[in-house]
């Protein structure tokens, strides 16, 4: 479904990333894991459109990515919402932006799947971290996104906030079929989330390795899974 | 309620200070505030001064329009893009800093001396104090922000519209309140420039005439133009940007 196929990008003579080769399957959640600083959230920005690799490409669906498009939709840590707009304005702006008519039920079924009707007339401000993270999401489900992308999605929540939500998440990706790219340093973000997990090496530029999760859902087998991949 | 006693100790609080200043001095060109506002609600009844005010407030109200409409797309301009920042930034700087009340006599004598020069210097000013203040608020507008309406494929236009605009009005709206006393001050000094109306121009003709009761007066009416001003855009600010609002209450 998305490709990417040796993307090196370096700013004149520093390598910020080097020969990244990815594949990710419809439906299926794919988690880079790697230190702060090693290009992780660099690499959600080409594959979101946002910037261009100095080699290589990204294909979706057989057409290059060369600038943002709809079927991919990028969630950053900070939600990247709009404090002057309520939750419903955040939410319909993707219709805004392609010049359509608010589609009322479409918008009732994602307020509802992520809980956020009594929440539509407030604004970012008056949202913790977990409402302002399924704001995001909502709309991202309303351009139409058929691949997530989510830079460092749980950091700045709780606990049994994140458990909570990553669990709704997860099923409501599920249903949808919903293809997600997850960026986190999170050892067992990783393990919950990735059906495959791609590691970057210690210095980063490029990955140590690419492996299948056997261990999904399991945070238990950390240890085993640290063992697998050193 | 609150806010009414509040308002109500504060002109209390001026009357006090004026009448124990009156009283010390012993001076005619400081009479008693009674007899001011006395002389202030006869010149009102009789509609000496209505005329006056009428002018005034026609000259204020059109130059912060127009400075204020050309200040937002040029300010949201500058700050937003780099390329028009480079190649206006640097002129901007250089004129941001000479005083524009200087060229009032050349801009009378260009425009004439009707109301054009004045509206035309008061709205150049705030054009000015204004453009930067919306420069900065657009060049501060977060990355994520604006990654995120870059990746729902908007146009330049609609990130103006959508994110820019609203990102900057608070900010237009405050340098409005703050630049009001400019404002003022630029009105006061246009109208006694080759003028016969606005209140400027009746303060100076009444102590030309050493009528100091009609001079206060004026005075007066210029002090509560310019508090109606600030409440109004007090309220405009409450209306259009309640959630910068909510933003300053949380924190």
């Amino acid at each position: 479904m998305l490709h990417v196929k040796d993307v090196t990008l370096a700013y004149g003579d520093e390598v910020v990333l080097e020969k990244i080769n990815l594949s990710i399957e419809e439906g299926k959640c794919l988690v880079i894991l790697g230190p702060s600083g090693c290009g992780k959230t660099t690499l959600l920005h080409l594959m979101a459109g946002l910037k261009q690799p100095s080699q290589g490409f990204i294909e979706y669906q057989g057409k290059r990515v060369v600038e943002p498009i709809q079927e991919i939709s990028m969630i950053f840590q900070g939600y990247g919402l709009f404090p002057w707009k309520t939750v419903r304005e955040n939410l319909i702006l993707p219709y805004k932006i392609r010049k359509e008519k608010v589609n009322e039920g479409e918008l009732a079924g994602v307020v509802e799947e992520l809980r956020l009707k009594k929440h539509l007339n407030k604004y970012p401000s008056q949202l913790s971290g977990g409402q302002k993270q399924r704001v995001a999401i909502g709309r991202a489900m309303l351009n139409n996104a058929r691949i997530i992308l989510m830079d460092e999605p749980f950091s700045a929540l709780d606990m049994e906030i994140k458990k909570d939500l990553q669990a709704r998440l997860k099923a409501l990706f599920e249903n949808r079929n919903i293809t997600v790219v997850m960026v986190t340093h999170s050892m067992e973000e990783a393990l919950a989330w990735g059906d495959w997990i791609a590691v970057f090496r210690k210095n980063g530029v490029t990955f140590d390795k690419i492996v299948e999760n056997p261990y999904k859902d399991k945070i238990e087998k950390k240890e085993e899974f640290m063992q697998m991949i050193s | 309620m609150r806010k009414i006693v509040k308002i109500c100790i504060v002109i209390v609080e001026i009357l006090v200070i004026w009448e124990l200043g009156s009283l010390l001095l012993q001076k005619a060109c400081l009479p008693g505030p009674m007899e001011s506002i006395q002389t202030c609600f006869g010149l009102l009844i009789n509609g000496e001064m209505t005329r006056h005010i009428g002018a005034s407030l026609k000259r204020i109200v059109l130059g912060t329009l127009w400075g204020t409409l050309v200040a937002v797309p040029v300010g949201m301009l500058m700050g937003y893009s780099k390329g028009v920042n480079r190649y206006v930034g640097s002129l901007f700087n250089f004129l941001y800093t000479v005083p524009k009340v200087v060229f009032l006599p050349v801009i009378i004598v260009l425009m004439g001396i009707g109301d054009l020069p004045k509206v035309f210097l008061i709205g150049l000013v705030l054009f000015f104090q204004e453009t930067v203040v919306i420069r900065d608020s657009a060049n501060s507008i977060p990355e994520e922000i604006s990654r995120s309406m870059e990746a729902m494929g908007a146009t330049s236009w609609q990130k103006m519209y959508h994110m820019v605009f609203p990102k900057c009005l608070p900010d237009v709206i405050t340098s409005l309140r703050s630049s009001l006393g400019t404002s003022i001050a630029l009105l006061f000094i246009t109208e006694n420039f080759a003028s016969v109306s606005g209140l400027g121009y009746y303060i100076t003709k009444s102590m030309d005439q050493r009528n100091y009761n009609q001079m206060y007066a004026a005075i007066i009416v210029l002090s509560v133009l310019g508090v109606v001003l600030y409440s109004f855009f007090g309220i405009l600010e409450k209306k259009l940007c309640k959630w910068k609002l909510i933003e300053c209450e949380k924190n």
